[in-house]
C-alpha cells in the first residue's frame, strides 16, 4: 500500500485530468427542488474466483439515465478485497481518470463513456472458500450545476462472486501464537491437503518472511503437516507470511499469515497498570474488590520463589504502603500466575497516582513495576 | 518494519498501468473506499474556493510528520463479528501500532484519537469508554491526544471526567468551572525539529450541556483559536480536530487566522475516508470516517507555498496475511474482561425498559400473533432465520472459534436478536421475557397490544415498499449485513395475509 512512482505518460494523463475549476452556477436551495434521480443498480457476476487470482470488470454506466450532466467523483466498494476506479473512455478507446473534484473537466464529454473499473484481488484473503455472495459498491456523482453537493447521486454496483481455495487447512488458515514469553519456543501444527477437487495437489518449497519462525513441511498419509516454531525475538507485536509452493499450473502458492506477540517472562496482564474508582473517605470492603486485580505471571519455569510487594510509592516517591493492601491468590497452571488484588485502606485525599513494585524470589529480584491509579468516586 | 508481500504477482502491463493510475489518483491504496456523501454538505462560503485537484506528494527530501488517525469509534470497540469481512476494532489497531513500534523505533510521531468514542450515555457506554481509554492511553503504546466530541459530552460528567484523567485531553473551545475537567486548550509535542500543536473544536454543545448550571461552556471559534495558539511560534504545525459536519467545518475555516496546517473533520456522514485529503483555500482537510474501521497514516509538512498532506489508508482487516490483521492479544484480553464485566454487572437487564415503544403500545410476543396469523407465524418460525435468531446467538456464544464470550449478555448483540430491547415492555433477559426472544413479529411491525385489543382493527406497521427499510437497517447495516438489499432478502422472510384475509 505504498505510493507508486508515476510513469511520465500516465502523469501527463493525470495532469490533463486535473486542473479544472468548480463550475460556476446557481446554488440550489433545498425546499421545492426535485429529488436526485435513483439510477438502477448495475450488476456483474465474477463467478467463483480461484483463491490467489484476481478479476477485473468494467461496469458501463449509461449517464443518459440521469437526465443531466453529472461529474463522477468517487467509487467505493464494500468488499475488503476489491477496489474500484472511475475511468472515462472515448470512442477510440483512450481512457482518462478523474481527480475527485466536481469540476467540469471531470464530466464525461459526449464522446466518452463512464466506466467503473472494479478489481477483485483474492490474494489478500485467507486461503478459505467464500460461498457465493453479493457485495455492493457505488459511484458518487454530482450534477455540474450543483455547487454544494446536495444533489449528489449514488449509482449502485452489485458484485456477485465467490472464492474457491484449492487447499484445505486445519485447524486454521492463519496462525496466531498469541502471546509468546521470551523463554518459550511454541510450535503450531497445521495440516494441509488439496480440497475435494484438488486431491492430488502437491506442496513444495516453504518460505517465510521472518527468520524468527522455523517452518518445516512433511507428508503424512493423505495430507501434509506444516510445523511452525516461534523463536521469540524482541518484545512486541510481530507479523509474517509463510508461503508454500504448489504444483498447480497457475503457480498458486498458499499464504498463511502468522502473528505473535513477544512478552517478557515476568509480566502483569492485561497491562502493567491497575486503575480503579473508589470512595477515598473510607477503607474498601473486601467484597468491593472482586474486579480490582491484575494477573501477574512468571513464565520462566526454571525460576522459583514467590511474588511479594517490594515497594509502593506515589508519583513523588513517597511510601504509600499504609494506604493499600496487596494480596496474591495463586492460579493453578504452568505459568506461576497469581491474581494480585489491591485494596484501598484509606489515607489519600484526592486520588492516587504511583506505582507498586513486585519482587520474585529473593531481595535481588527480578522486579516487576506496575502503575497504580485510584480515582475518587462518589459511591457511599 | 512492514513485512514485504512476496506473493505480489506482476500483472499484465495494462492492468499494472491501471493499478498505478489508481494509486496515483488516490495517493494510497485504492481499496480505500470513498465516503458516502455527507448528509449536511453546505455551500462553499463566499470568498472560498474548493481547490480542484489534490496536492502533489511531499518531496522526498522534506521531513514530514507522520500521524496515525482513525475515525470516531462510536462504540465499536471491535466488529461484532456477525458478518465476515468487517473492518476495524481496537485489537487490530493496536496490533498495527505494535508492529510499527518494534525495537523502540516509532513509525508514527503522533497517535490521535479524535473523540466520540461511544454513541450514547448508557452504563454500557461508560464501560466502553473506560475500556477504550485503558487500551489507548494505558497500555504499551499510549496515544498522544484525545479530542472531545459532542457525544462524549452527554456522558455522566463526573464519572467520565474521572476516567479522562488517564488521557491527554484537548478541548480548545470548551471551558469548565469543574475542578476535575481535564481538557486543555492544546496539546503540544516536539517531533525532531518540529513543534506540533493539536487543537480541538467541538463547535456545539449537546442539550444536556446547554442547561443552566451545566459544567461545560462553549467558546466562540475565533476566541478559542486565539487561546489555543497562545505562545505558539509561527513555525509550529497547527493541527485542528473538528467535530462537526463538513459544511460547518468549511464555514469555520475562514474565521481562523493563522490558518491551520491540517484539519481532521469528524463528520459522521463520511463513513469512510476519501482517497486523498480535500483542500480548502490551501488547507488540507481529512475525513477519517466512522467506527474506527480504517487507519490513516497521514504525512504532513509545511512547505514555502503552504501546508501539504497526504495519507495512506490502512483498512483494519481480520486476515492475518495483511499487516495489522488479527489483533493484539493483550487488547483482546482487555476487551474480554470488559465483556465479562458487562455480564457480571447485569448491564443487559439494567438497560432494558428504558424508553417508550415507538407506537405507544406494549409488546405481546409472537405467540400471541399466531392466534390470528397462523400461516405467517409458521413461516416465520420454521422457514426464516428470524424465527431462531436467539438460538443463533446462543450457538455463537458456545462456539469458541467464533466468540467464546457471553454474547447473550451483551446489549449490542442482543438487541438484534430479540424484540423491543431497551423499550418499555420489551425484552429484558431470556429468563424474564422468553416470549420476546428471536426477531419476532413485533420487531418489524411494532408493539402489538393495541392491535390485539382492537381485534385487529388498529393496523400494525408495515415494512417494505421496494426500498430498504429503516427497520431492517437498524441491524442489517453496511457492516453487519454488507450484502443486504431489501429486495433480495425479502423473499427469505416473505409472509403475508392468512388464507381468506383480503386486502382492504
Amino acid at each position: 500500500m505504498r505510493a507508486v512512482a508515476l510513469c511520465p505518460p500516465l502523469l501527463a494523463v493525470l495532469l490533463t485530468a486535473c486542473g479544472g475549476k468548480p463550475t460556476p452556477g446557481p446554488v440550489l436551495q433545498g425546499p421545492g427542488r426535485q429529488g436526485p434521480p435513483q439510477p438502477p443498480a448495475v450488476e456483474f457476476d465474477f463467478g467463483v474466483i480461484p483463491h490467489g487470482e484476481s478479476r477485473q470488470h468494467d461496469y458501463v454506466l449509461d449517464t443518459k439515465l440521469l437526465g443531466a450532466d453529472y461529474v463522477p467523483l468517487r467509487a467505493q466498494l464494500d468488499c475488503s478485497c476489491g477496489r474500484a476506479q472511475i475511468v472515462l473512455r472515448d470512442k477510440q478507446g483512450n481512457e482518462r481518470l478523474v481527480d475527485g473534484s466536481p469540476a467540469s473537466v471531470n464530466a464525461p464529454t459526449a464522446d466518452e463513456t463512464l466506466i467503473a473499473r472494479v478489481f477483485l484481488d483474492t490474494v489478500t484473503k485467507d486461503a478459505v472458500d467464500l460461498p457465493r455472495t453479493t457485495s455492493r459498491g457505488s459511484i458518487l456523482l454530482q450534477p455540474l450545476h450543483d455547487r454544494d453537493g446536495s444533489l449528489r447521486v449514488q449509482w449502485p454496483l452489485l458484485l456477485h462472486f465467490g472464492i474457491e481455495s484449492p487447499v484445505e487447512l486445519h485447524p486454521f488458515a492463519a496462525l496466531d501464537f498469541e502471546r509468546v514469553p521470551q523463554s518459550q519456543r511454541p510450535e503450531i501444527t497445521t495440516n494441509l491437503r488439496g480440497d475435494a477437487t484438488h486431491r492430488d495437489l502437491q506442496f513444495g518449497a516453504v518460505t517465510c518472511t521472518d527468520p524468527a519462525l522455523t517452518v518445516t513441511l512433511e507428508p503424512s498419509g493423505d495430507h501434509f503437516v506444516l510445523r511452525t516454531r516461534c523463536q521469540p525475538g524482541e518484545v512486541g507485536n510481530h507479523q509474517a507470511v509463510i508461503s508454500i509452493a504448489t504444483n498447480l499450473e497457475s503457480g498458486y502458492q498458499v499464504n498463511l499469515g502468522v502473528q505473535w506477540k513477544v512478552v517478557p517472562d515476568l509480566e502483569a496482564r492485561p497491562m502493567a497498570k491497575l486503575s480503579f474508582l473508589c470512595n477515598l473517605q473510607r477503607e474498601q470492603r473486601k467484597d468491593e474488590i472482586a474486579s480490582q486485580f491484575l494477573l501477574v505471571a512468571d513464565h520462566d519455569p526454571q525460576r522459583g520463589g514467590e511474588f511479594s510487594l517490594h515497594e509502593l510509592v506515589d508519583d513523588q516517591g513517597r511510601d504509600a504502603r499504609s494506604s493499600f493492601e496487596v494480596t496474591f491468590v495463586p492460579i493453578a497452571g504452568p505459568d506461576q500466575q497469581h491474581r494480585m488484588f489491591v485494596r484501598y485502606l484509606g489515607g489519600q485525599a484526592q486520588g492516587f497516582r504511583g506505582k507498586l513494585v513486585l519482587r520474585k524470589g529473593g531481595s535481588t529480584g527480578p522486579f516487576l513495576s506496575i502503575e497504580l491509579v485510584v480515582f475518587a468516586g462518589k459511591n457511599p | 518494519m512492514m513485512t514485504p508481500r512476496p506473493w505480489t504477482v506482476p500483472l499484465a502491463a495494462f492492468l499494472l498501468a491501471s493499478v498505478i493510475a489508481t494509486f496515483a489518483q488516490c495517493g494510497g491504496d485504492a481499496t480505500a473506499a470513498s465516503p458516502a456523501p455527507g448528509p449536511n454538505i453546505a455551500a462553499t462560503p463566499p470568498g472560498l474556493t474548493q481547490d480542484p485537484a489534490r496536492q502533489p506528494p511531499i518531496p522526498q527530501n522534506v521531513d514530514r510528520v507522520r500521524l496515525l488517525v482513525s475515525g470516531a469509534m462510536l462504540g465499536r470497540l471491535e466488529p461484532c463479528g456477525c458478518a465476515s469481512g468487517q473492518l476495524g476494532g481496537l485489537p487490530r489497531r493496536m496490533q498495527h501500532v505494535g508492529e510499527q513500534s518494534l525495537g523502540g523505533r516509532k513509525t508514527y510521531d503522533l497517535l490521535i484519537e479524535g473523540g466520540d468514542m461511544v454513541e450514547g450515555a448508557t452504563e454500557l457506554d461508560m464501560q466502553k469508554v473506560f475500556t477504550a481509554l485503558q487500551v489507548l492511553f494505558g497500555m504499551q503504546h499510549p496515544y498522544d491526544v484525545l479530542g472531545i466530541g459532542q457525544k462524549d459530552l452527554e456522558l455522566p460528567f463526573a464519572e467520565w471526567t474521572s476516567y479522562l484523567a488517564m488521557a491527554p485531553v484537548v478541548a480548545t473551545d470548551l471551558t469548565s468551572t469543574a475542578a476535575e475537567w481535564p481538557g486543555k486548550p492544546f496539546v503540544e509535542k516536539q517531533v525532531r525539529n518540529h513543534k506540533i500543536r493539536v487543537l480541538s473544536f467541538t463547535l456545539a454543545l449537546p442539550e444536556v450541556m446547554q442547561k443552566e448550571g451545566a459544567p461545560i461552556q462553549l467558546l466562540a471559534p475565533a476566541e478559542a483559536w486565539k487561546l489555543g495558539l497562545q505562545g505558539a511560534e509561527d513555525a509550529t504545525l497547527r493541527i485542528l480536530l473538528v467535530h462537526a459536519t463538513d459544511g460547518k467545518t468549511r464555514e469555520l475555516l475562514p474565521k481562523l487566522e493563522p490558518k491551520p496546517d491540517l484539519v481532521l473533520c469528524f463528520d459522521e456522514g463520511y463513513t469512510e475516508p476519501p482517497a486523498h485529503p480535500e483542500l480548502l483555500n490551501g488547507v488540507p482537510i481529512v475525513y477519517p470516517g466512522t467506527r474506527g474501521r480504517m487507519l490513516l497514516d497521514v504525512s504532513l509538512a509545511r512547505l514555502p507555498e503552504g501546508p501539504r498532506a497526504g495519507y495512506e489508508i490502512l483498512p483494519l482487516q481480520g486476515s492475518k496475511t495483511i499487516p495489522g490483521g488479527g489483533g493484539d492479544p493483550d487488547t483482546k484480553e482487555v476487551l474480554l474482561q470488559h465483556r465479562l464485566l458487562v455480564k457480571e454487572d447485569h448491564v443487559l437487564a439494567k438497560m432494558a425498559n428504558q424508553r417508550p415503544t415507538a407506537n405507544g403500545a406494549t409488546y405481546v410476543g409472537s405467540a400471541t400473533c399466531a392466534g390470528c396469523h397462523a400461516t405467517a407465524y409458521d413461516i416465520w418460525k420454521n422457514k426464516t432465520k428470524h424465527g431462531h435468531a436467539w438460538q443463533t446467538l446462543v450457538d455463537a456464544e458456545k462456539d469458541p472459534k467464533r466468540y467464546g464470550w457471553p454474547v447473550t449478555a451483551y446489549p449490542d448483540c442482543v438487541s438484534c436478536h430479540v424484540v423491543g430491547y431497551g423499550e418499555k415492555s420489551g425484552f429484558v433477559t431470556a429468563e424474564d421475557t422468553p416470549s420476546l426472544t428471536d426477531v419476532g413479529c413485533e420487531r418489524c411491525h411494532g408493539a402489538g397490544s393495541d392491535h390485539v385489543q382492537s381485534g385487529g382493527k388498529k393496523a400494525m406497521g408495515k415494512v417494505g415498499g421496494g426500498m430498504a427499510s429503516v427497520v431492517c437497517t437498524q441491524c442489517h447495516d453496511f457492516e453487519q449485513s454488507p450484502d443486504f438489499l431489501y429486495t433480495n432478502k425479502w423473499p427469505l422472510i416473505q409472509h403475508g395475509r392468512e388464507p381468506g384475509q383480503e386486502k382492504k
